[in-house]
């Protein structure tokens, strides 16, 4: 029996979410995070905080017309955890669809 | 976390909510018009520069410089940005092999330019280098847009 590879870290809403957004990007920007999620700043940093504890997304901070912005970016070992977390859904989500 | 936590109606939810986002991602970081018909002119005019002069010349290094400052900005101002590489192997062969045909072009622009003294090399030079810039920004934002409208799935 092999084992899951879903990821707790990675499974909560809104971390799947983040996840899922950046997945296809280099990297983006923090308010446009918050925006695509409709959440609050505090919100945001809260779950990218737990994310970056994973090893899973990192930042960078840059200037855009005079204004501090903060761009976050997964790291490989978030894409790799969020790739085999999407592999254990589809799995899991073809059973139902093959007992139905 | 194993299968017994999560429910496979869950599952379903998850992976609906995870494409959509991906499409989120993929419409935001969709690159401007502009950005391909910018990028291709300076491209352009920067080949014809550098091959109308002796290498090493001031105006085309100027230009340079310009670019990467434009490409900077604009990626700054777009608020998320595409992948800078490609994921598969044959991507990564097909960037090379682009690479390699500028870098072709932009040698053989001077050298038959030297060789030959045809004053209208560096803009034929320049035209096929912006073209082939255009096209590509081109392809790249239609494959955004197609992906951020769910046309293509993988």
């Amino acid at each position: 029996m092999t084992k899951s590879q879903f990821d707790a870290v990675i499974h909560a809403p809104n971390r799947l979410q983040i996840c899922a957004f950046l997945s296809p990007l280099q990297e983006a920007e923090f308010q446009v995070l918050r925006d695509e999620l409709s959440v609050s700043d505090s919100v945001l940093s809260k779950h990218l905080k737990k994310l970056e504890e994973a090893g899973y997304v990192n930042f960078r901070k840059g200037a855009v017309n005079g204004r501090q912005r903060m761009w976050a970016k997964l790291t490989k070992s978030g894409r790799r955890a969020f790739t085999n977390h999407v592999e254990e859904l589809r799995r899991l989500a073809k059973i139902v669809n093959e007992e139905l | 976390m194993t299968d017994k936590d999560i429910k496979p109606d869950e599952a379903q939810v998850a992976l609906k909510s995870i494409e959509e986002m991906q499409r989120a991602g993929f419409g935001r970081a969709s690159p401007p018009r502009w950005f391909g018909v910018g990028l291709s002119l300076i491209v352009a005019i920067g080949f014809a520069l550098y091959a109308i002069e002796d290498p090493g010349n001031t105006p085309a290094l100027f230009l340079v410089f310009g670019m990467v400052l434009f490409i900077g900005a604009s990626r700054e101002k777009i608020g998320a940005f595409g992948k800078e590489l490609p994921d598969t192997k044959t991507g990564m062969w097909a960037l090379a092999g682009i690479c390699l045909f500028l870098l072709a072009l932009f040698f053989g622009g001077i050298v038959i330019r030297r060789a030959y003294d045809i004053a209208w090399v560096p803009l034929v030079t320049g035209s096929i280098a912006g073209a082939t810039i255009f096209l590509l920004a081109e392809s790249e934002r239609r494959y955004y847009r197609l992906k951020a409208a769910g046309s293509i799935r993988r």
